[in-house]
This record gives structure tokens, sequence and C-alpha cells, in this order.
């Protein structure tokens, strides 16, 4: 392994392949930064592109567009309270008011360490761990996936908002979206309204875009009509550097990495989970949970490392079995076949100066995320917010639409968002929060269709969805979240009314 | 109502006057605008690499100036991709790939817009042979022992899938009945959530195809037990087929080239000669081989026949086990 990498290293620092990787974060940055546009999307539309190049420089700019793509997503996140990919949800929850403060700037700045960090561990557990990590991949079947899948949807009590009735009912109104489509185990279709388009189930992207980012949108023209034209909205603040205090984040770093690693293996989980159980491990585990939510620093640096901290750990199944954890690495792997490269133990084998050479890639695209993204985006995309309402509002509609029209080149899907969007706006404005609704599209799918399987596996032996230890554990992690909030809030009540005895 | 004429009246207007322009004369000023292919999945995949590898060829082969863009429509599963093909205007300025039996079970599940006699073949490109695997630490060593369990525990062995309906799914199908077997079937969302579930364990084995598996059967993490090919596979030679092995099963998923029906029938010739050419040029072949395509060109007279037949044998199994009331 060692000689493996080392070998690869003349070959990564080729300046045709320095090159690739500036392009790839620069590019991925942009691409993660546009709502709709994705990263999974962007390493899609490269891949034709590459045909004729040298691997590495086609890996190059994947592994810069993956990362870059993880961090651009905060840009809007933070500055409007759009998150540029679905990963990004849990950044808005902190970023955003962060930058109403005036201290946008500062929130990208952490953004960008927080994304370098967890980008950074995580390929170096990629590096170094890849093989006994994979043997954890393989103990999740359907019950156990089951399980993570409720784990996450019992996070859905940190996003509930000031109304926990509202926020259940956003929560419902996710799940109820998740079934759109047909059915995979029965086949049956499933409020699609005899629409092919509907067949296949609401994008993720699409929903997002429509419930997130045409209501700051809306708000915007609001806001433009009662402002005069060429005036900012927002005062920005100089902040006081990149690596101000940074030292201070390590524990939430290095916790929401692992977070961002333990889901970045488990085929079928994704960024956006690792982001959503990072923030919420983060609040948990804080002496000032009520600092959350209201522009604490820590939990935009809890949501950008864990989200990055999935990328390079969902390339060790998709590389060493041919399983790739989420869409994004479906498409690398599809690049690597292009290549002739072909998932598997001999791979690293066969290839071991290429596919070594990715994995560096991995990690120097991370470390150039803070350059490019730190040094020079957080620069110029905090000057976004001096662009008056009249003129931003129009062309962050433009881009929606052309972001969600390339997700399947559908017009049907710019429809939908329209659709969503003024839904967003109504909830928005009626007071309930719309990130339960993105966990329960994400994980209702994943919940319903796992649990069907292991029903299906179990053969009318139901006892089997609690056998294994894995299942156990992360049952007692559910029980845990469930259950030591309501235990504290309870304490807490008894301890103020003992005075008064 | 009047206005309601109106819009009926000048319709229909326009339908004779677009008339002629269906039949945009000969084929010798064909193409006279470029040519779409359409790619019904999502750049990045299979499908879509196997229309980018193929257009230049085509371009060069078809000549004339002929220029190719390939168009990705992707969504239900091809549907929106196989429709798009079947209702564009016959003009050989719009072609598409299709996957079998994709765009043959969609028709038989639900209302859609295209059947089997909406599309003329021009010819089959590429076939990967469904076929059985197991963990390397499964106890079957061979299809002989997979078939003595499940003749003696009916349905106990579970077997992965990548959804209702796809290729895994009608192989497993035409395998049960050939071997007169039952199995449990698990129709995971994906081949990969599916081809991890029987390496930890979770599904006793799985069906996909051999060009998703040779490498992990090379490296010895998963076993084969027989590829359900007319012949050996080219991409794992070493691996038996079931016919060998006595149970007479065919299926795999087959892509090809075609056009909407109605496409005159000198264009469809020009094409099947390029097709022809181009599965022939060895810098084609170069790529295909580095690209993992599985080449089995079947010319156009051929090729229709052989979707006819794999029609009847989905349609004879929808009747008579409909994985969808």
């Amino acid at each position: 392994m060692w000689d493996g990498l080392i070998h690869a290293l003349p070959g990564v620092f080729a300046w045709q392949n320095v090159l690739a990787m500036i392009v790839g974060v620069v590019g991925g940055i942009v691409i993660g930064a546009l709502p709709g546009l994705s990263a999974t999307m962007g390493i899609a539309v490269l891949i034709p592109l590459t045909f004729g190049m040298e691997p590495l420089v086609a890996l190059g700019m994947m592994a810069g567009i993956y990362n870059g793509a993880m961090y651009g997503g905060a840009i809007p996140a933070v500055l409007l309270r759009i998150p540029g990919t679905p990963a990004a949800v849990a950044t808005t929850f902190d970023g955003y008011p962060m930058a109403q403060r005036g201290d946008a700037a500062r929130a990208l700045q952490i953004s960008c360490l927080s994304s370098a960090a967890g980008g950074g561990m995580s390929a170096l557990a990629l590096m170094l761990l890849a093989p006994p990590l994979v043997l954890v991949t393989l103990l999740f079947g359907p019950a156990e996936y089951f399980w993570v899948a409720l784990f996450g949807l019992a996070s859905v009590s940190v996003l509930l908002g000031k109304d926990p009735v509202k926020g259940l009912i956003s929560a419902g109104f996710g799940l109820l979206l998740a079934t759109v489509g047909i059915d995979n185990v029965s086949g049956h279709e499933r409020f699609t309204f005899d629409s092919m388009y509907l067949t296949g189930g609401l994008h993720v992207v699409v929903v997002l875009t429509g419930l997130y980012a045409l209501p700051p949108i809306l708000m915007l023209c609001e806001d433009a009509a009662k402002r005069a034209a060429g005036e900012g909205m927002a005062v920005l603040r100089a902040s006081a550097g990149l690596f101000y205090q940074w030292t201070s984040f390590i524990r939430t770093w290095i916790r929401s990495s692992l977070i961002g690693i333990a889901i970045g293996i488990l085929p079928g989980a994704g960024g956006s989970l690792a982001a959503f159980l990072s923030y919420n491990e983060e609040k948990r585990s804080a002496k000032n949970p009520a600092a959350y939510g209201k522009g604490e620093p820590r939990g935009v640096a809890a949501a950008e490392c864990g989200n990055n901290a999935d990328n390079a750990a969902a390339l060790i199944p998709a590389l060493t079995l041919g399983v790739p954890g989420s869409a994004v690495t479906a498409v690398i792997l599809g690049g690597l076949l292009v290549h002739g490269l072909q998932p598997g133990p001999a791979l690293f084998r066969d290839h071991a100066d290429t596919v070594y050479g990715f994995m560096i890639q991995m990690l120097l695209t991370s470390m150039l995320l803070v350059f490019f993204g730190g040094v020079l985006a957080s620069r110029i995309f905090a000057n976004v917010l001096r662009i008056p309402p009249a003129i931003l509002a129009p062309c962050l509609l433009a881009l929606c639409v052309v972001g969600v029209y390339s997700v399947q080149d559908s017009m049907f899907d710019v429809y939908l968002m329209f659709g969503f969007g003024l839904i967003g706006y109504a909830m928005d404005r009626l007071g309930f929060p719309l990130a339960p609704v993105v966990l329960g599209v994400v994980l209702g799918g994943m919940a319903e269709m796992n649990l069907r399987m292991a029903l299906i596996i179990a053969q009318g032996d139901n006892w089997l969805l609690l056998s294994s230890t894995v299942s156990q554990i992360i049952i007692a992690m559910i029980l845990l979240v469930l259950f030591v909030p309501l235990i504290r809030h309870l304490r807490e009540r008894r301890r103020e009314q003992r005075p008064a005895e | 109502m009047p206005v309601k004429r109106r819009v009926v009246l000048s319709a229909t207007a326009l339908g004779m006057l677009a008339a002629p322009g269906i039949r945009p004369g000969s084929a010798q000023s064909w193409p006279s605008r470029p040519i779409e292919l359409i790619a019904p999945f999502g750049a990045g995949g299979g499908v879509d690499i196997l229309a980018r590898t193929l257009a230049p060829f085509l371009e060069r082969h078809i000549g004339n100036n002929a220029r190719i863009g390939v168009v990705n429509r992707a969504g239900a599963g091809g549907e929106v991709g196989f429709t798009t093909v079947a209702t564009a205007r016959p003009d050989g300025h719009t072609l598409g790939i299709v996957g079998a039996p994709a765009f043959l079970t969609i028709p038989h599940e639900r209302q859609t817009r295209f059947n089997f006699d909406s599309f003329d073949f021009v010819g089959n490109v590429e076939t990967d042979w469904m076929s059985i695997y197991v963990a390397s630490n499964s106890p079957f060593q061979t299809i002989q022992d997979f078939v003595d369990f499940a003749k003696a525990n009916p349905r106990r062995i579970t077997v992965g899938l990548s959804g209702m309906g796809t290729a895994t799914h009608i192989a497993t199908l035409l395998f049960v009945r050939a071997a007169g077997i039952e199995v449990t079937m698990v129709p995971f969302p994906g081949s990969a959530q599916s081809r991890a579930a029987m390496m930890g364990g979770h599904v006793n084995a799985n069906t996909f195809g051999v060009g998703d598996g040779a490498q992990l059967v090379r490296d010895g993490e998963i076993r084969i037990l027989g590829t359900m090919g007319i012949g050996r596979s080219d991409a794992l030679p070493e691996a038996p087929t079931m016919r060998e092995q006595g149970i007479d099963v065919v299926a795999g998923t087959d892509r090809g080239l075609a056009a909407p029906a109605g496409t005159p029938p000198e264009i469809m010739e020009r094409l099947s000669g390029a097709l022809a050419r181009t599965v022939a040029d060895p810098e084609f072949l170069a790529q295909a081989r580095m690209r993992g395509i599985l080449l089995n060109h079947m010319p156009r007279d051929e090729v229709r026949a052989y979707l006819a037949t794999k029609n009847e044998e989905i349609a004879d199994l929808w009747r008579t086990n409909p994985w969808r009331q």
C-alpha cells in the first residue's frame, strides 16, 4: 500500500494532472454553488470529454469536481439560505443566520476549512483503511439499512423548529413525496397520475430546488420593491482571516469526519444524511445547544465537514467491490470503466499507479479547496450580497431553471420545481420548517424499501430484523437519540419545580 | 365551440401542410440536418457510453457530412427515451439506443405511447448475458447444488435483483421456470446494493450480467454458477453456460440502434450498412474493448426476429406470472 502510494506520487504531480485538479476544484465549486447543478451531473457531463485523456487527468478532474461541489453547495446555503446541493441543507441552519449578522465571509471560510478537513480525513481513510472498512460495509443488509434510515429520521427532532407539530407535518409531507413513482418491490405505480414523468419518482434535486430556492427568490422580489435600486442587502463585516481560531473546531471536525466516513461506506445513504447526523450530534453534545440554529459557527463546521467526509469514503465500496454508494460514485465508476479500470481487488494490483494516484488526488483536491474556496471564493462570492435584489432575483431564477432542467433534460421537472416553489413559499410563510421535508424525501424511500426487502428475506420469521448485532447497536442509538433529550427535559423540569415545593 | 373548431381546423390544415414533409424526398439528401441519437438513460451510464462511442464512427460510415448528436432522455426506466424515439418524425434524423428487455417489458406493464411495432431496428450492437452468482463462501459450488437445494427447499433461496421488470428479474423468472424450481426474489433498488447484500451474506444469490461480474469472479470475490448465454461470453470465457449444464435458458440485455417505424427503407439500408462497417472498424473495436462494451452485432433482418421472439417470451411470462396485478 505504502509502495503503491509512493509510486503513484510522480504521476500525480505531473503538470497536466495538477492543472486538471485545479480546473476540477474550481469547476466543482461553481457547479455546487449553482442550485440544481450537482457533482453527479458535472462528472457525468465530463466523462465523454475524458475519452481521449490520460486516466489520471480525467480522474483528477473528477476528484476536483467531487470535492469542490460538496463545498460549493455551502456558498448559496450561507448567503441566501439556498442549499446548492442536497447535502448543504444542514449548512443553512447556522450559516444563513451568520450571514445575516454580517459574518458571511466568516461562515464561508469555516465551511471551506471544514470541507477540506472532512474531505482530507475521508481521503486518508480511503488510502489507509479501505480493506477493513469494506468489511464493515458488507455487514449491512436490508434490515440494517432500514435501521440506519430510521436513525436518520429520528434526527428529525432537531430540525423541527419552534413548533414540533408543524415540523412533524413537514416530515410527513416529505415521506409522502418519497412514495411517488413505481414501487420497486411490487411494481405498482403510486401517485403517478398516469404520467410517465412521475413513474421514476421525484428527483430530490428538483424538490429541493423548488422548496428551498424559490421562496428566497420570491422574498428577494418583495424586498426589491421596498428598496431603492442599487442598494445591496446586507452589511459585510471583514473576516478575521481564514485560519482564525481554527483549533477550536478540531473536536467538531473529528466527530463529523467519523460520522461522514461511517455513512460514506454504507451504499445508498449519502452526503445529506452525513450532514444531518453530524449537525445533530454536534448540537446534542454541545454545551450551548440553544445557540444552534441562530448562527453557531460549530453548526456550520459540523455540517460541511460531515458532507465532505462522505466523499472519499463512498469510494471505498465502489473501488474495492464495484458497489457505488451514491449517484456520484456510480458516475465516477462509469468514468473508471471508460478507461478500462474495472473495480475490484485486481484494480489495486494491475493499475496501482492510477488507483493510488486517484486516492492522492482526492486528498490533494481537498487541500486545494482551502486555497480556491477559502482565499478566492469566499472573497468573491460573499459579494453576491452586495448585488441589489432587483438584479439578483431574476439571475437566480434563471440559474434554477437551467439547473433543474439539466437534471434529466426535462421541462416537466422545471414545472414541478415551480409547483414546489409555491408550496415552499406558503410553508415558509406559515411557519412550517422545510428541512424535515428534505429529510423525508431522502430517507423515506430508503426506510420503506429496505424494510420490505428485509421482510421478504425474513420469509415470515420477522425477528430476523432484530437479530444482527449491527441492528441492535443502531436500535440502541435510535433509542438514545429519541429518549435522552426527553429525560433531560423532564429532569430539568423537576429541578425547576423543586424550589416551588 | 367556435374556438375549438378553429383549433381543429387549423390543426388539420397544418397536418396537410406537414404531410409532404413526412417523406422528405430521397435518401440522397439524407441527412439534411444533424441526427439526434437518443440515449434513454443518463449521462455517464452504460447506454450513454455506448451511444457516445458509436456516434463518431456512425458519422464517418454514413458519410455525406453526417453529424450525430447524442441526446440523453432519461427517466421512468428508459420509457421517456423510448417514447421520444417512437414518436419522432420517421425521417432518419432521430435514432435511438433501445435496450431489451426494458423496451419490451414496459408496454406489458403499463399504458405506454409505444410498443414493439413503433420501432424499425437498424441492428443489435451489444449483448451481456445474465448469470447467477453466489458469494465466494457460499455452499453452492455448482448450479446443480443450487438447483438440488431449491428443489428440496422451495422458496428458501433468496436471489437479489435490481428491481421488478428489469433484465435481472426476467432472467431469473426464465431460469427458475427452465430449472423447475422456486426461489424468493428480492428486488433491490439497484444492482450495487444487491451485489453488496450477496457478498455480505444477506441474500444467497444474485442475477446480473457477465460484464459486470467478470472482474469480481476473476478476483475470487464472487462465484459464477452459469451464464444464460447462447455461447460463452468473451468477458469471462471460463464461465460455463446454463445450457452446457443442462438448463435450457437464454437471457441477457441487448442494446441496439433503432429508428421510428416508418423511416424510409433506403435510409434504413444506409444506416444498417453504416452500422455494419462501424462494428468492423478496428479503431471502434479497440475502443469498445477498452470501455467494456460486449459487442454482439446482429444485422437488420436478424434483429427483428430475435427481438420478436424475446417479446413473445416476455408476453408469455406476463400472462402466466404477472409481477404486478
